[in-house]
């Protein structure tokens, strides 16, 4: 019986026929609820390999496992990046003409909930992450961090079992990156969820459970 | 076989220095009058110097019934003004044929006869009908070609030549819009391929995404279809204000035309959509991420 949530094999991403090697070969397993950091020098592969652990792209060679699984087996890609995994990014990718409630909705649109129950579950988890008095508003009202928690309402839409974060507090001062860190935390504690964050800052890494280094597409040992 | 034959002249006459229009010569025994409805005054009578005019044309050239006008130098007096089954006649004017023939020195002359035929006998078809009459008139009368009504509109050069050109105009006008929407949808569609890398990182599926896509082509379809549509009856409107233009046939869209419009509108925002949709959904997410 396999427990890990996640598994890389001799994972691999190469890009212009094999000029760039992003990534050479990464063996990487994860337990159902853990919190991992993924570090390394800009340009060693963190980012390609989280894209690669969500489904956004496909290996050149190797095989990403979800719960024993390959993710090419799945029946589609969407439905893993829909049900069990989720992304909150350094850039937050907030469409600016929806209001934070509609963005919260954005990834529920894929289930089957009605209209008022996507509203009901977007005003819950923005009232989980503190935004339920800004619910109206659009992302360009919002501070930065106030976006950062919209995103991370958003990546909660549909009750995803793992959530992958890029550098999630780059774009952030030091003490909004603390409460964002803070509720990405709590999320981690109180909701079991397996949290894998690409980062830079030591801070980040250090409330990790794990912390995993790349260099050159490989992992440091 | 021939119930009645009527006697018809025309000519193109200017009514003021801006508007020119169809003047037909009819006798005052002519069949044809069943075919009008006076709106106003009364039809003419034997010879006297008199005209009828199409309401578009009494609209165009502001005349009504008890009014004068001048036809080739001579004042004629409006006897009436009448409703016409098709838009030609609408356009045009009615003299008494002898006035018409020595207005334009045809002399006794006319351009050919308007026929209307008895009903065919039980078990014969209107077309083999219409056919045997055709072969009746035309060896009796050698020198005369014998053609049905409809024949008559659809072989004459001048309406071919109209169709044409509208039919060319048209097809210009749907390749413009076509590529107008197909242009405006790739570019939106690549303005946005970071927000479509979004929407399939957060787990929605290329059909949904094409969807969306279609969508919006088709909104923007709609929305130039309705545009188009005002513009087009302002368009119209316009032309039948003019004087240069208010002799022109009108043309009266109906409520068919209106929703073809619309859906040709639609087809060609589906159609100019698909492709951009395509591509936008076909984009890997990864790479819809990165792009700046």
């Amino acid at each position: 019986m396999n427990e890990y949530v996640l598994e890389t094999r001799d994972l691999a991403k190469f890009y212009d026929g094999g000029r760039v090697q992003a990534l050479r070969g990464v063996d990487l397993q994860v337990e159902a609820g853990q919190f991992v950091a993924i570090r390394g020098p800009s340009g060693s592969g963190k980012s390609t390999l989280l894209h690669l652990l969500g489904g956004l792209d496909t290996p050149s060679r190797g095989e990403v496992l979800y719960r024993g699984r390959r993710l090419s087996d799945h029946a589609g890609l969407g439905a893993y990046r829909s049900r069990c995994v989720s992304f909150v990014f350094q850039a937050f990718y907030l469409p600016p003409t929806l209001s934070v409630l509609r963005n919260v909705q954005v990834p529920m649109c894929e289930g089957n909930l009605s209209r008022r129950q996507r509203q009901e579950k977007a005003q819950t988890l923005l009232r989980e992450v503190g935004l339920d008095e800004r619910i109206h508003r659009y992302p360009n009202e919002l501070s930065a961090g106030e976006r950062q928690r919209v995103a991370i309402a958003r990546s909660l839409a549909n009750g995803p079992e793992i959530l992958l974060a890029d550098e999630p507090t780059g774009n952030l001062d030091s003490e909004t990156a603390a409460r964002i860190l803070d509720l990405l935390g709590g999320l981690h504690s109180e909701r079991g969820m397996t949290l894998l964050v690409v980062t830079h800052d030591p801070e980040v890494a250090e409330r990790a459970q794990r912390q995993v280094h790349l260099r050159n597409g490989r992992i440091r040992a | 076989m021939v119930a009645d034959a009527a006697p018809v002249s025309f000519d193109l006459v200017d009514f003021t220095p801006d508007v020119s229009a169809a003047v037909q010569g009819w006798a005052d025994t002519s069949f044809e009058f069943e075919s009008l409805t006076i709106l106003q005054g009364r039809r003419f009578h034997g010879d006297e110097p008199a005209v009828m005019l199409g309401e578009m044309l009494a609209n165009g050239i502001g005349k009504k019934a008890g009014d004068w006008v001048e036809v080739q130098g001579a004042a004629l007096r409006v006897v009436g003004v009448f409703r016409a089954q098709d838009t030609f006649s609408a356009s045009s004017a009615l003299l008494p044929l002898h006035q018409l023939q020595r207005l334009s020195d045809l002399g006794t002359k006319v351009a050919g006869f308007d026929v209307r035929l008895r009903p065919p006998s039980p078990g014969v078809s209107p077309e083999n009908h219409v056919c045997r009459a055709q072969l009746m008139i035309e060896s009796q009368l050698p020198r005369l070609k014998a053609m049905p009504a409809g024949a008559v509109a659809r072989d004459n050069h001048v309406m071919n030549f109209i169709r044409s050109t509208a039919w060319a105009t048209s097809l210009i006008a749907l390749l413009i819009a076509v590529l107008g929407v197909a242009n405006t949808m790739a570019m939106s569609v690549f303005e946005r391929t970071r927000e479509i890398g979004v929407l399939r990182a957060l787990g929605w599926r290329r059909s949904r995404v094409v969807r969306l896509i279609l969508l919006e082509a088709s909104v923007l379809g709609l929305a130039g279809g309705l545009l188009g549509l005002a513009a087009g009856h302002l368009g119209l409107w316009a032309l039948g204000s003019i004087r240069a233009t208010a002799g022109l046939p009108r043309v009266y869209p109906s409520m068919a035309h209106f929703a073809e419009a619309m859906c040709m509108a639609l087809a060609i925002s589906l159609a100019a959509g698909f492709l951009p949709a395509y591509r936008g959904a076909r984009c890997s997410p990864t790479a819809a991420l990165r792009y700046e």
